[in-house]
């Protein structure tokens, strides 16, 4: 059940927690909060607060599941509280919205890709983010969604075929001249 | 993955590619999460109470917008989604369950009595033959207290899952009861109907009917309890129908019940209120014909202000602007909220400013007001001597910069009884003088103010009217309606500060403009301030938006009244009628014996 009396986690373990569950928890943060800025300063908060809090976690800081499961339930609180500020601050009537930034040209491959990526589920665009935003294996996205491995390397291997047929798609369509 | 796997999906490579733009800095990152750590311990703050494993078990097998609610807050699973969504999945949890129990019960039903129904008491339920009997009779006399205490033991803004409760509570109810009538050999819609009238009768005067005078607020409803007060009356007057019609009660006894649900749904029940636009242009059509009379006066100002800030058309005022001009003309001395009402409202000409102008009171505190230095020491109603100023005089840009700076002096510092109004008056009076900057400067200020005189649902008073705003924090731990209204007016200008719920607000507007029926507010104006205070927190500073499972849960009290008049319809379908059971009935055979 327990891996013991609960500890403080040291430094070590925390830069072990942040080299493992960086990159997928910024991808899981982005497909919550839809852009990477936010995710990334919430993933932060996250770890501070995990470190802060380590003296209530009750198993070894080195379970991946048991650290995983952690993560993802202050990411999940951080994220509550960030979403209801953004609402709030929604409904403030002097607020301006902050202009847009041109978007930056890209090559064509990378353009497709993009609009591919955009026309996938949202489950499945999670799920790759968390994979693909930094070499990550499937035991940490199965730990941080709190799913078997197997389920998440099947997840992944279905979205990036999803992925694939769009990518397919997308191309042909421009090959007969459809521009999105 | 292996090679031979990777066939017909995307390359990995071009995958990590793709996210490379957005990968981080990882000694960046770490370098953050340090100084996070490092800036927090500094100040000493002490880690959020992290969620316990139940609500982490929870977040990890419930879709994600529950999850999110469950952990969004530290102060546990019942002040967040989780008691909403629970008491949610519990109504149709009983519902299902009641609904299995009533088929199960019409299958096994022993056959009709021969005798007919046994009498029963209208409007409340007799428990009579019932082993639970007393137990009942004590929850109908007595039941009406859960709601009353409820804020006191859950805080006011759970008070309406009490309601819900007791629904769970009558749906299970109906159920055991048509049960035990169903094994008595009392199968017999009218039997039935007759036992649901009564039920629902004792729900609705238990829930329903004494809720206004509870002060509950029901904190995220979009469309109010009155709804479910109204379809529970509609339900009863049905099954009076259907009692009638079975022939097991006398006309007279359902024709009395149609008309106490129709008397209480004229008189008590909200649903038949006026919209805020057509109430607030009754009041602006109805008021302001009488200038020596100061009633509805400061009302005709709020409403108006209301109408004219969310764009709505302002009805014909001819009648308030001749009553001012002619107590110009006149001479008459009228009270400061007539001159502050019409002068918001823009219904006082030039002319007739100058003329108030020239009286000779009227010329002397216009003159210390621009010579005066220091405070204002005024008082909202004054605020006309702003417009008579503007109206009257050519002010340089330093006499503007004077006043604005009295006007700043004037500020509310010091923990004095209506701050809040007196924030308002201010920021009114910046923008009076064009002076957006002091505006912006005490945007901040005014925000913290906000916050102190809120009164929150976590509010454990009897009788606590919460969702609104106090006058005056440290004494009255209940909301008003006209500092409510100045609270409002302030946060069109400031926005919605942290630590106030929009919704909760709302539910407080909505039920304090609902607290009587059109048959009432036809005749008053003292709903007004909260009909404009609603009309402008939702037309003018707007409410953030919610997912579709928070919408779901703040109709769970109306949801829970309509899975419990569906049990009812299923209950009485599941009986047979008095013609069915005429129908079947077989002859009673011809003894030998009886020809003789």
């Amino acid at each position: 059940m327990s891996g013991g009396a609960p500890r403080r986690v040291d430094e070590a373990e925390l830069a072990l927690w942040i080299e493992r569950f960086r990159g997928p928890l910024i991808g899981l943060l982005a497909s919550w909060c839809g852009n990477w800025r936010d995710a990334e300063e919430l993933a932060a908060d996250a770890f501070a607060e995990a470190w802060l809090s380590s003296a209530r976690f009750d198993g070894d800081p080195r379970d991946i599941e048991r650290s995983g499961a952690w993560l993802r339930g202050i990411a999940f609180r951080l994220h509550a509280v960030w979403q209801r500020k953004r609402a709030l601050r929604r409904a403030e009537p002097l607020e301006t919205a902050r202009p847009v930034a041109p978007a930056c040209e890209t090559d064509e491959r990378r353009d497709v890709l993009e609009a591919a990526f955009r026309r996938l589920a949202a489950p499945q665009q999670a799920i790759l983010r968390m994979f693909y935003l930094e070499a990550t294996s499937a035991r940490e996205v199965a730990a941080l969604l709190d799913i078997t491995v197997k389920a998440a390397e099947e997840r992944v291997r279905a979205a990036r075929g999803e992925l694939r047929g769009l990518v397919e798609r997308e191309l042909a369509r421009r090959e007969h001249g459809v521009r999105p | 993955m292996s090679d031979a796997s990777e066939a017909g999906l995307l390359p990995e490579d071009e995958l990590r590619g793709l996210f490379a733009p957005e990968r981080p800095d990882p000694r960046a990152f770490e370098a953050a999460v340090r100084a996070r750590i490092a800036e927090r311990e500094a100040r000493g703050e002490e880690p959020a109470q992290p969620p316990s494993r139940l609500v982490r078990w929870a977040a990890g097998i419930l879709p994600p917008d529950v999850g999110l609610a469950v952990l969004a807050k530290p102060s546990g699973v019942l002040t967040t989604l989780a008691l909403p969504v629970l008491v949610l999945a519990s109504s149709f949890g009983v519902f299902f369950a009641g609904k299995r129990s009533i088929e199960r019960s019409a299958a096994e039903a022993a056959p009709p009595s021969a005798r007919e129904a046994r009498p029963r008491r209208w409007l409340s339920m007799s428990t009579v033959d019932s082993p639970w009997g007393p137990t009942i009779r004590i929850a109908q006399q007595y039941g009406f207290l859960a709601v009353l205490f409820a804020p006191l033991v859950l805080g006011g803004a759970h008070s309406f899952d009490i309601v819900a409760l007791l629904l769970l509570g009558a749906m299970g109810l109906l159920a055991l009861e048509v049960r035990r009538m169903a094994r008595a050999g009392w199968m017999q819609r009218g039997s039935i109907a007759q036992m649901c009238c009564g039920l629902l009768a004792t729900v609705y005067t238990t829930c329903f009917l004494w809720a206004g005078t509870f002060s509950l607020v029901e904190p995220a409803s979009t469309l109010g309890v009155q709804w479910s007060a109204g379809a529970m009356l509609v339900a009863i007057s049905a099954c009076a129908f259907v009692v009638w019609r079975e022939r097991a009660a006398p006309a007279a006894s359902a024709i009395l019940v149609v008309l106490w649900c129709a008397f209480i749904f004229v008189v008590l029940t909200p649903i038949t209120s006026p919209d805020s636009p057509r109430y607030l242009r009754r009041v602006l059509t109805t008021y302001g014909t009488d200038t020596n009379n100061l009633q509805g006066w400061a009302e005709l100002g709020h409403a108006g202000e209301a109408l004219l800030a969310t764009g709505e058309p302002l009805p014909d005022l001819a009648h308030v602007r001749s009553a001012v001009e002619r107590a110009i003309d006149g001479g008459a001395e009228a009270h400061p909220f007539v001159w502050t009402a019409a002068g918001r409202l823009g219904l006082i000409d030039r002319e007739h400013w100058h003329e108030l102008g020239a009286r000779k009171m009227e010329r002397y505190a216009l003159d210390r007001l621009l010579q005066g230095e220091g405070p204002l020491n005024m008082v909202p109603y004054k605020e006309y001597s702003f417009h008579l100023l503007l109206a009257t005089r050519e002010l340089t840009q330093q006499e503007r910069e004077h006043l604005a700076r009295r006007v700043e002096a004037e500020w509310p510092r010091e923990p004095v009884h209506g701050r809040l109004e007196k924030a308002a008056l201010c920021m009114r009076l910046w923008a009076l003088l064009g002076s957006q900057d002091r505006i912006d400067a005490h945007r901040g200020s005014a925000r913290e103010l906000l916050v102190e005189h809120w009164i929150g649902g976590g509010e454990r008073r009897l009788f606590a009217r919460i969702g609104g705003f106090t006058s005056n924090p440290q004494k009255f731990r209940t909301s008003f309606d006209d500092t409510t209204y100045a609270a409002v007016s302030l946060m069109a200008r400031v926005g919605i500060p942290d630590g106030i719920d929009p919704f909760l607000l709302r539910g407080h507007v909505r039920a304090e403009a609902e607290r009587f029926s059109l048959w009432f507010a036809g005749f008053s104006h003292l709903q007004s301030d909260s009909h404009a205070a609603w009309l402008r927190l939702e037309r003018e500073i707007g409410l953030p938006e919610r997912s579709w499972l928070e919408r779901l849960a703040a109709e769970r009290v109306l949801i829970a009244t309509l899975l419990t008049l569906l049990l009812v319809v299923l209950a009485l379908r599941a009986a047979p009628s008095r013609a069915a059971l005429v129908y079947t009935q077989p002859s009673a055979p011809c003894s030998p014996s009886s020809t003789t």
